[in-house]
């Protein structure tokens, strides 16, 4: 639960992560980018999310089992490596065939199309399922004190007897606040 | 990109130098920052300014592909500067 102006710049640079990763991942093919780092550039900005709104909020708003997205992408992947098999190819044998885009006689380019591209679609889900569903984990784990001592063997010495204090709780939810974190569902 | 001792009296060597002063500073207050949001505030000014030489780097060697580390550098280091801040104001991350 961070300030109102946090919450509406990080949900502006969700979408700007969002359109680049998509882009970063559609040239990744003969370019620098690809699969993998346009899904840790959209990692980021969910996470950003994470980050202003709470994890408990932010788990409201998406409504995603980031585990799911793992095993749909490694599924996805190992589809994509033994389809060639049924047709007597190599396993991860890829083929790609480049398609002019041509409207009324107008030509809007060429875009190359890859068969390996659909493994890049799945290491994109793996990526995203794996590294939001460690990180939300890691954020779930909270700090237990050790457990009181029984009192016959309480130390006199001060420090074997500090405890440290809980980290916060989340704040009740204000009717400013739900009414901004609205616009993203 | 000009060769030799003539690229740094170009527009460009000139941003680069000064862009390459104005990253090494902030480490300073990095290093003996008596605060941590001294620390927090001079990494993300080493960020951006890091991103500012990807740019002028790229306009220097006539490539677009640098951009792309511009962006990207651009936008982690901004949720690295928020995780942070989150973390010194609340005492945890997530």
């Amino acid at each position: 639960m961070t300030t109102i102006i946090a919450q509406t710049i990080s949900k502006a640079v969700f979408a700007i992560c969002l359109m680049y990763s998509v882009n970063l991942f559609i040239h990744g093919a003969n370019y620098p980018g690809g699969g993998f780092i346009g899904g840790v550039l959209l990692v980021c900005g969910i996470i950003l999310i994470y980050v202003t709104f709470g994890i408990n909020r932010a788990d409201k708003m998406f409504k995603q089992d980031w585990f799911g997205w793992f095993g749909f992408g490694l599924l996805f992947a190992s589809i994509a490596a033994i389809f060639p098999m049924f047709k007597n190819h190599n396993y991860f044998r890829s083929a790609f065939n480049v398609v002019h885009f041509e409207f009324f006689g107008i030509s809007f380019g060429e875009l190359e199309f890859a068969s390996s591209m659909m493994f890049d679609v799945g290491v994109y889900f793996v990526v995203i399922g794996g590294l939001v569903f460690i990180i939300t984990q890691i954020g779930k784990h909270k700090y237990s004190p050790p457990k009181e001592k029984d009192e016959k063997n309480v130390s006199l010495d001060r420090k074997d007897n500090i405890i440290l204090p809980e980290p916060k709780e989340e704040t009740e939810i204000t009717d400013n606040t739900v009414s901004a974190a609205e616009g993203l569902q | 990109m000009i060769s030799g001792m003539n690229f740094w009296l170009t527009a460009d060597g000139i941003a680069l130098a000064i862009a390459v002063l104005a990253t090494l500073l902030p480490i300073y207050r990095v290093l003996v920052g008596p605060t941590i949001p001294d620390r927090i505030a001079a990494s993300d000014a080493i960020g951006n300014t890091v991103t500012i030489l990807f740019v002028i780097y790229a306009s220097a060697s006539n490539s677009i592909f640098l951009f792309d580390i511009a962006v990207l550098l651009a936008i982690v280091s901004f949720i690295g500067t928020v995780a942070m801040a989150k973390y010194v104001d609340k005492g945890k991350v997530l």
